[in-house]
């Protein structure tokens, strides 16, 4: 009996470190050696410098500083490296998953279930891509997690650890990511709407544990404000409709892919409600837990879909990438209420095609999310001479562009920006256009303009080089990534004639 | 003497717990209502038609749809009215054990179960049918009768059915009150101890009970008979006490004899013979009321032939009623018992609706045509929100027990709804027949023909339409739709396939039998030689 037992427990235990070892797998095969994108680049930049430096450049941005303190101790204990700094996101993936089996337990007691949420969890291409990120993505999942775990324990024990992980997983968490908040606010609504659930003193306990996290935020947020540059770093997002919310779950479990399969994997959406058809089991007893995690979704996700709707666009699905592990429960819980031989065929179809999608997302030139900077920077430093001249738009697509570019062309912008000079990035201005292009095309003889993060005036700016200058050479790196060869002096004898 | 375990509730008793109490918020049914005229709205406005007929079609259907979920939640507004009960009141009940050639040993547990009801002043009569209706064991069942005490009602002309056989035992018996149980159903002991004191209001008509089935985990058909059973007796009939309109099931009830002669005894012309007496009953005024407690327990049809004969019987009823009784514009009726009976009858239309809603993918695929012209994403929006907090209300109210099992029998039903829907429409003369004590063997593909030409049809028009328009978005998402009804029609040919421990298969045996007994317009009474014996409590 204890070795039937025991022998369950080691493989349950197997299991969850194979899965482990698998997004270190995932990560070393498909995504570590992949071109360095505008945000990793960004975050490269704002940790070449002091602690403090890295605490004032990121108080200029959007974000909060705990990941890029981070990020700058491992970099000084492991060195630098895109593979470096990006393993140590991986590291951060790999330990989510006995997190999120933990999670799992405690929510359903139930190792099939919580195994399979793990698996799911682990063949996400969308975690597996932004768990490779140089950003806090798996950080924000991690801390998440736990949050979520010590919250239910407050629920079920009331336990003073339980609290203590709580306001500190709490204080982690926000110092992670503005939008932790979502996670926080989540919990105080479905406290207020459930709070029977809870113990009777719990109120009062929430209150110290909200004041502690606030407190605590308050020095980051008077130093930003004392900054006063936050809102120069805003990046342009488009206004969501419907179809984001179809396409966050859908990207969540089969990745952010090209047009045409995402179309394909959307439009098959009814099978969401035959999913659903197949939960129809006995099931007498309500898990307070079950409405707590599809509540966090809901609210996190509705609340930054409304205000991207009522106040401005705010809708970015990786950065809602923290209701991904509950998601991930969810879905298995459902599959896991059906009956053996439909769970059977669901979980194997579901794996199946979360590995197929996991490969695309990674081979596929088409990949929206591909930022293919290495390979425009290698063409350029075996194309360009020294008599041309890189001009970049949008501008601060310079951060992915100099970290890979080491030769001796001129890099600029349009519009042009010094980023030394404090403000925000200048906008752009159809009338002034003219002026700066000739300001960065000076007395150079052709321009690669380099093309990529449309901030809307792309086309105008395409446009503008295809009337005035003669167009030698255009590649597409990467969806939404195009490089392009002007001639812009007919006085001189072209380098490429020589 | 043969004596039978005594029924009574104990601790494991597996009937505790169901039906338990519990009311849907009603803000989540008002999102429910809200959702679902939104969803119809939109789709009905919004949405431009690409083929008109096809749009006509689809219209047709979601109208019908919205219909019974806005109905389903009329029901639902409030499933936990209670009634007084004084348990003081105690009039001479006479209890009916209809008999039409079920198996004596099935009788003879119900007759012993009854005798010892735990109940001051009662006599059982067994109905006997067997003779009428050409069974071989109606001289067993006289001989039961005189075996264990009770009275043997044994009808010689026979005519007008079940019905005809109760009301020839009105005629014969004295008793204030009348408790019904089909052969099959086994009362507790406490049966009329939580039935009859409700008749202490002289306004009460009929009192029902669950149609519980004991064999439910017998095999997968029982099963998934039984869980669509415990919709119907959960949610929707305790709603229906909302309403004063509880449905009168045939079985395991208790009526007012002073009512039941009112409306002229159970009506013959049905072969809902009950549903149409309850309906007679509420329009003369009386009052019902549905008692949520297993006090009574049945057997479930265990083979698919079985299960479809009582769903064609069940169908059949209730769709005459809508043929040969305007419900519209009946007398006597509130608007809510109105809508009551008519969101019960209008149920087993619901086969052609889910045949139509079937073949739009199928069309799709074969033909390129859809009813509207709209991006799917756009559809998902406004449909599976709708979808959710519909399946979430449905969970709720029925407090979890609502299966896929549940819903696949009632789905692949379509083709039994059809034939039952053809048969009412033309007045094709269909027979009251008693639904199987016994599992039987054999191979019943033939009931499910529909449903395997249309998976059929299916993978046909997947390779038609990958052919046309390759691995569009549209083709995906019809592919998915198909796909859904495939996978609720599946469990219904998996129930109607052989066993592989079949042992003896049977021949194909015609879906629907002819008519059992001649009809006759007469009857005379035969009483068996036992002598009347008035029972009294332990």
């Amino acid at each position: 009996m204890e070795t039937t037992s025991y022998a369950r427990t080691l493989r349950y235990n197997g299991i969850v470190l194979l899965l482990m070892l698998a997004t270190v797998g995932f990560s070393y095969v498909l995504f570590i050696h992949q071109s360095l994108r505008l945000d990793e680049a960004q975050t490269f930049w704002q940790v070449t410098r002091s602690p403090l430096g890295v605490l004032h450049t990121v108080g200029k941005d959007v974000h909060v500083p705990l990941y890029h303190i981070l990020i700058y101790l491992w970099q000084m204990v492991f060195g630098h490296g895109v593979e470096t700094a990006r393993a140590f996101s991986v590291l951060l993936f790999a330990l989510s998953v006995p997190l999120l089996v933990m999670l799992g337990n405690l929510v359903y007691r139930n190792r099939s279930t919580s195994i399979f949420a793990a698996a799911i969890f682990a063949l996400s291409p969308f975690m597996n891509w932004y768990g490779n990120d140089i950003r806090m993505y798996s950080l924000l999942v991690a801390v998440a997690i736990l949050n979520q775990y010590f919250f239910i324990k407050i629920r079920r024990t009331d336990a003073a650890y339980a609290w203590w992980g709580y306001t500190i997983t709490g204080i982690i968490g926000i110092y992670t990511h503005y939008y932790f908040g979502l996670v926080l606010l989540a919990q105080a609504a479905f406290y207020f709407l459930y709070h029977t659930y809870f113990p009777v003193d719990a109120f009062k306990k929430f209150i110290i544990a909200a004041s502690v996290v606030l407190l605590s935020l308050v020095p980051w947020i008077t130093y930003v404000w004392y900054l006063g540059e936050v809102g120069n770093s805003r990046p342009l997002l488009p206004q969501p409709g419907l179809i984001e919310i179809f396409n966050t779950f859908s990207h969540f479990l089969f990745g952010e892919q090209s047009y045409a399969v995402n179309s394909f994997v959307v439009a098959l959406w009814p099978l969401i409600m035959l999913s659903w058809f197949f939960s129809l089991q006995k099931k007498r007893v309500r898990n307070p837990d079950t409405a707590y995690l599809l509540f966090s979704i809901v609210f996190a996700v509705g609340v930054a879909f409304l205000v991207s709707i009522v106040i401005r666009p705010v809708y970015l699905e990786r950065y809602l990438i923290f209701t991904l592990p509950a998601f991930c429960l969810l879905v298995a819980a459902m599959i896991d209420s059906y009956s053996l031989s439909v769970r059977r065929i669901v979980q194997t179809c579901l794996i199946i095609a979360m590995l197929a999608t996991l490969g695309i997302q990674a081979y596929s030139f088409d990949t929206p999310t591909k930022e293919n900077y290495a390979a425009a920077t290698t063409y350029l430093s075996i194309h360009a001479t020294p008599q041309d001249v890189i001009i970049l738009s949008a501008p601060f697509t310079v951060y992915p562009v100099e970290y890979y570019y080491q030769g001796p062309v001129a890099i600029r912008t349009l519009p042009i920006w010094d980023r030394f000079v404090p403000g925000p990035i200048p906008a752009f201005n159809a009338a002034t256009l003219p002026d700066q292009v000739a300001r960065v095309a000076g007395k150079h003889e052709r321009a690669w303009l380099l093309l990529s993060y449309d901030q809307g005036y792309e086309q105008e700016l395409l446009e503008y080089f295809d009337q005035h200058y003669e167009r030698l050479e255009s590649q597409t790196l990467s969806p939404g990534l195009t490089l392009l060869l002007y001639r812009l002096r007919y006085d001189v004898i072209s380098s490429t004639a020589q | 003497m043969n004596t039978t375990p005594l029924k009574l509730r104990s601790a494991g008793d597996s009937t505790q717990g169901l039906f338990a109490r519990t009311q849907t918020p009603r803000w989540i049914l008002t999102l429910g209502t809200l959702l679902a005229i939104g969803y119809l709205y939109v789709i009905a406005f919004w949405f431009p038609p690409s083929n008109l007929y096809l749009f006509a079609a689809l219209m047709f259907g979601q109208v019908f749809l919205i219909w019974q979920i806005l109905t389903y939640i009329h029901t639902v507004w409030n499933t936990e009215k209670t009634f007084p009960r004084d348990d003081t009141y105690t009039p001479e009940v006479d209890v009916f054990i209809t008999v039409a050639g079920e198996p004596t040993d099935v009788v003879e547990a119900t007759a012993r179960a009854a005798q010892q009801m735990h109940y001051p002043r009662f006599r059982v009569y067994l109905l006997n049918d067997g003779y009428v209706a050409g069974k071989d064991n109606w001289q067993e069942i006289e001989e039961l009768a005189q075996r264990l005490g009770v009275q043997c009602i044994t009808r010689t002309v026979p005519g007008g059915a079940k019905a005809g056989n109760i009301n020839n035992a009105l005629s014969l018996t004295p008793g204030r009150l009348v408790a019904i149980f089909d052969a099959d159903h086994v009362p507790h002991a406490d049966f009329l101890a939580h039935t009859v004191g409700y008749f202490s209001d002289s306004r009460v008509g009929f009192v029902q009970t669950p149609q519980y089935y004991k064999n439910k985990d017998v095999n997968y058909i029982a099963q998934s008979a039984w869980e669509q059973q415990e919709l119907f007796f959960g949610p929707i009939c305790k709603g229906k006490n909302n309403y004063n309109a509880a449905t009168m099931c045939g079985t395991n009830m208790v009526i007012r004899r002073e009512a039941i002669m009112q409306v002229g005894g159970m009506c013959e012309d049905s072969i809902a013979e009950d549903f149409v007496t309850g309906l007679f009953m509420h329009e003369k005024g009386w009052r019902s009321i549905y008692v949520p407690e297993v006090l009574a327990e049945g057997l479930a049809p265990e083979d698919y032939l079985s299960y479809s004969k009582q769903q064609h019987r069940w169908a059949r009823g209730a769709l005459d009623v809508i043929f040969r009784y305007n419900l519209f514009f009946r007398r006597g009726l509130s608007i809510s018992q109105k809508i009551q009976y008519l969101s019960s009858v209008s149920h087993f239309l619901s086969g052609v609706i889910i045949l139509m809603n079937a073949l739009f993918p199928v069309i799709f695929l074969f033909s390129g045509r859809q009813p509207f012209q709209v991006s799917t994403m756009a559809l998902a929006a406004v449909f599976l929100p709708y979808m959710f907090i519909t399946l979430y209300i449905l969970i709720r109210s029925s407090n979890g027990s609502f299966t896929f099992n549940a819903l696949a029998f009632s789905m692949g039903g379509f083709a039994i709804h059809i034939t039952a829907l053809f048969h009412a429409a033309t007045g094709a003369k269909s027979s009251f027949s008693v639904t199987s004590k016994k599992s039987l063997t054999g191979n019943f593909l033939n009931l499910v023909v529909p449903h395997i030409v249309y998976v059929g049809v299916v993978i046909l028009g997947i390779f038609v339409g990958l052919a046309r328009d390759g691995l569009s978005p549209a083709v995906a998402n019809n592919i998915a739709w198909a796909l859904i009804s495939c996978a609720v029609f599946i469990p219904a040919i998996a129930a109607a396939a052989p066993k592989r421990k079949t042992a003896a298969v049977l021949e194909a045996v015609p879906v629907f039998d002819a008519p059992q007994e001649p009809n006759e317009p007469e009857a005379t009474v035969f009483v068996s030689h036992s002598k009347m014996r008035v029972q009294s409590s332990a």
